[in-house]
């Protein structure tokens, strides 16, 4: 096996994991601090990676597109919500689904302004020549590097930030409130805390560092497909979460890793069989870990147990 | 008009198969507090058993539906005596049995992708004749199977429950498990046979849906949302709701492509979910219940 | 005087009820089970929506206000069956309370630090005197799902209180408390009436704790209010009488 090409494949599988690191974060937020059970969370991150997408290929700067993606989804997270979050736990995830389900067949459908099932494309340019601007200057320097790695760096670089800002924010009184929502609204309210208040701060957090990962979603897969953003892609996202613990912003990393390996990486193991079958295997795998991890350990590798709230 | 007719008459074939979908789904979620995402992987399940003794082994569509009946019969009882009672005896929670139905869902359908590989597969009925009733009406083939299959099951089963005293145990237990129980239900029993009438008629509507539409493992994963949408629509855990709530959102779904594109159909569907859940969660046919 | 005039009607558990509460005192609301008490004080808190009627407290109409501003303005309740954050520590449940926290708010969480930080070290001290109060401190760190029912009661109490209340309105305090502990209790809250002027409207079933310390009743029965006045007065009501033999022939 050719030493460079297993390196950029292993760089693809990681910056892939650190996507999904930076998007189940933003999940962690409404589920592990908040408990809302989000099902659409990924309908955030198509809004996040169509509006960067869309704004490059209308000539906008990057640093302005970037922000305005991120922001776009923050907005639609509180757009959702306000309706929404009044809900019983179990109605508010079907909604969330549905909710994204149907941003989904829009963005299929106006295949006009965004390219639809043929893809949307054209986004890289800005992206390409900063990449480019990049290794240009690591060459001038005597290092080669394989035209993955900048993004990978980046990509963990801004996970890694987004969870210490998580973790400081966790010692905070404004979290104290969000947990005090998560578990038991009448006494939150009782002591002076706004409930919905709260409960739509989460989701604007967390579907804004969903918006983040979609902006690295299109810089990585440069060009996007309405099913890319399938609810499966959020049904992944709380494996991961699972895995790792809810409530455990390290259990995320960890997590995303993990279940990035299981989905691609053991692509190089050699089996008997079909790669098609091999893939189905994989995701077999993944249901089994979930369904383990619910039945025998559902607080995950670094979730405490005392703190876990899905029996409600 | 012609138009009318003929979204009509799609529209009460896709409903059909909603309401054999949602019928189960709601009576699950009633009286086991389960929202099963798997459910849509059962209707998979039918279609492809159906396919593999209809197609693969040649024999009639009657016995392969059956086939189909019989074996996510089966599967819906293994699993609750594996999965689901241990799961409730353990004291495990609704968004719990939720997400390990999550986990199953993935486990079934890409097992059955592993088993008969992601192609489209057909089963052996004449998927092209057609009438013409009146002037430009359509109706095919395929769409008189669905109606008259559907519309047998769903008039049995609507019997069957008002009548036996295994349907009516089953709505007691899902309108209050407490008070049923006190009453002297055997729920049990009636937990079983509730996943046997889940799971037939999540194995039913697989196979109209694979004749119907296309055979792929993510036909009844496509099909979930919507089946959810027919549930809320009735009335979670109220049976006849959903069986309404199926035809009644194939006829919305199918009759909003006379002012919209058809492509946004399914989306419709899912508005009319998020809706009814925003103004009257209990559902059209529902009574506001106490939580 | 400022007072507490609430009317609600409308609504089936209690039907056209007027009273009202002076400031400073210790009033008890009671009567027989299922007389609309504690769907009282859901609806003077903000908890149920009542159906018609006006709800004042100090000069504010809270009429259908949402719960937090109305504990915010002063009024704070407890609870019949407790509501305490489980997962979270003893300490955390009551600092949750605390009034003028600069770091509840999110935008001061993430930039001054320095703003909340000290706040926060006044609130944990002023947290741990109110839990040594109630008598519960030693249970300070472990998580609030670890306390008995009575201890519960006394964790509510001291969650209310921190909200530096006005009025306080209290659904069965002593229920599952020991009989010292509760005396102890009802001292400490005569106290905070004498030296802070605090009003609390208890709902209470043990009637010599009720005739015995305080200075204005209020019987409720079948949703609406029967009688209302001093012990004594209430003792001798004819009306409260019928209504205590009449519901309940096993509560005296």
């Amino acid at each position: 096996m050719d030493p460079l090409l297993a390196f950029g494949f292993w760089a693809f599988v990681l910056t892939f994991a650190g996507i999904y690191a930076i998007f189940v974060l933003g999940l962690q937020v409404e589920v592990g601090d908040t408990g809302l059970i989000n099902f659409g969370h990924v309908a955030f991150m198509a809004i996040g990676a169509y509006t960067l997408g869309l704004g490059l290929t209308n000539g906008w700067p990057m640093w302005l597109a970037i922000p305005a993606a991120i922001l776009a989804a923050a907005a639609a997270g509180l757009l959702l919500g306000i309706p929404t979050l009044r809900l019983r736990a179990d109605y508010f995830a079907i909604t969330t689904i549905a909710a994204g389900e149907i941003l989904r067949i829009t963005i299929q459908n106006e295949q006009g302004t965004t390219g639809g099932t043929q893809g949307l494309r054209g986004a890289s340019g800005p992206w390409r020549e900063f990449n480019n601007d990049v290794l240009d200057t690591f060459q001038g320097w005597g290092i080669d590097l394989d035209r993955r790695v900048p993004l990978l760096v980046i990509v963990w670089v801004t996970a890694l930030l987004v969870g210490l800002l998580l973790v400081y924010l966790g010692r905070t009184p404004w979290r104290r409130a969000l947990r005090a929502v998560r578990e038991n609204e009448e006494a939150a309210a009782a002591s002076g805390i706004p409930v919905l208040s709260y409960k739509l701060q989460s989701l604007a957090l967390g579907s804004a560092i969903a918006g983040l990962a979609g902006v690295f979603y299109i810089l990585f897969s440069t060009t996007l497909f309405p099913e890319n953003f399938e609810p499966i892609f959020t049904f992944v996202g709380f494996a991961i979460l699972i895995l790792g613990g809810i409530g455990s912003y390290f259990g995320v990393v960890l997590g995303s890793i993990v279940i990035s390996f299981i989905v691609s990486g053991t692509r190089f193991l050699d089996f008997p069989l079909d790669a098609d079958k091999v893939a189905a295997l994989r995701f077999v795998a993944i249901g089994l870990l979930i369904m383990g991890l619910m039945a025998f350990r559902p607080q995950g590798i670094f979730g405490k147990k005392e703190e876990l709230h899905l029996d409600a | 008009m012609t138009e009318f007719l003929n979204t009509t008459i799609n529209g009460l074939s896709s409903g059909a198969i909603y309401a054999l979908g949602a019928i189960g789904l709601s009576l699950v979620y009633g009286i086991l507090k389960l929202v099963n995402f798997a459910h849509g992987d059962f209707m998979t399940l039918g279609g492809y058993v159906a396919f593999a003794v209809n197609v693969s082994a040649g024999l009639p569509l009657i016995v392969a539906i059956l086939a189909a009946l019989v074996t996510v019969a089966v599967l819906g009882l293994a699993l609750e005596l594996a999965v689901w009672a241990p799961m409730r005896r353990k004291g495990a929670g609704v968004m719990q049995l939720l997400l390990l139905s999550i986990g199953l869902a993935f486990v079934l359908r890409n097992l059955i992708l592993f088993q008969w590989s992601g192609s489209t597969r057909s089963l052996d009925v004449d998927q092209f004749q057609s009438w013409n009733p009146f002037g430009d009406v359509v109706i095919t083939r395929i769409q008189v199977i669905v109606m008259v299959t559907a519309g047998v099951v769903l008039i049995a089963v609507a019997l069957m429950l008002r009548t036996t005293l295994v349907g009516k145990s089953m709505r007691a237990l899902s309108d209050s498990f407490d008070l049923a129980e006190v009453s002297g239900v055997n729920t049990r029993r009636i937990v079983l046979y509730t996943w046997v009438l889940a799971g037939s008629l999540a194995g039913l509507a697989g196979v109209l849906a694979a004749i119907y539409t296309t055979l792929t493992p993510n036909t009844g994963w496509f099909l979930l949302l919507s089946i959810f949408a027919a549930v809320v629509l009735g009335g979670i855990g109220n049976a006849y709701g959903a069986l309404l709530g199926g035809i009644v959102l194939g006829l919305t779904q199918e009759w909003s492509t006379m002012f919209i594109r058809p492509t946004y159909k399914e989306a419709i569907g899912f508005l009319v979910l998020i809706l009814v859940l925003l103004i009257r969660p209990q559902g059209i046919f529902g009574q506001a219940r106490t939580l | 005087m400022r007072d507490l005039r609430v009317r609600f009607g409308g609504l089936q558990a209690v039907a056209g009820a007027t009273f009202d509460v002076r400031e400073g005192s210790l009033t008890a609301l009671i009567g027989p089970n299922g007389a609309g008490k504690t769907t009282a004080f859901n609806l003077l808190t903000g908890f149920i929506r009542a159906d018609g009627g006006a709800v004042t407290f100090d000069g504010h109409d809270i009429f259908r206000m949402r719960p937090d501003r109305i504990s915010r303005l002063g009024m704070v309740r407890t609870f019949q069956l407790t509501r305490v954050l489980s997962k979270m520590t003893v300490i955390d449940n009551v600092m949750l309370a605390a009034p003028d926290q600069p770091g509840i708010r999110l935008d001061n969480a993430l930039f001054r630090r320095r703003a909340w930080r000290a706040r926060e070290r006044e609130v944990h001290d002023e947290a741990m005197t109110l839990l040594a109060e109630v008598g519960i401190e030693t249970h300070a760190g472990a998580y609030a799902a670890t306390l008995s029912g009575g201890q519960r009661k006394l964790l509510e109490l001291a969650r209310a209180l921190m909200t530096h209340p006005r009025l306080v309105l209290l659904d069965e305090p002593m229920a599952g408390v020991n009989p010292t502990l509760g005396r102890r209790l009802l001292e400490y809250l005569q106290r905070l009436r004498a030296e802070r002027g605090l009003t609390i409207l208890f709902v209470e079933h043990d009637m010599d704790t009720v005739m015995g310390s305080s200075d204005d009743i209020i019987v409720m029965a079948e949703g609406a209010v029967i009688s209302r006045g001093t012990p004594d007065h209430v003792r001798s009501d004819p009306k409260v009488i019928d209504a205590y033999l009449g519901a309940e022939p096993a509560a005296a």
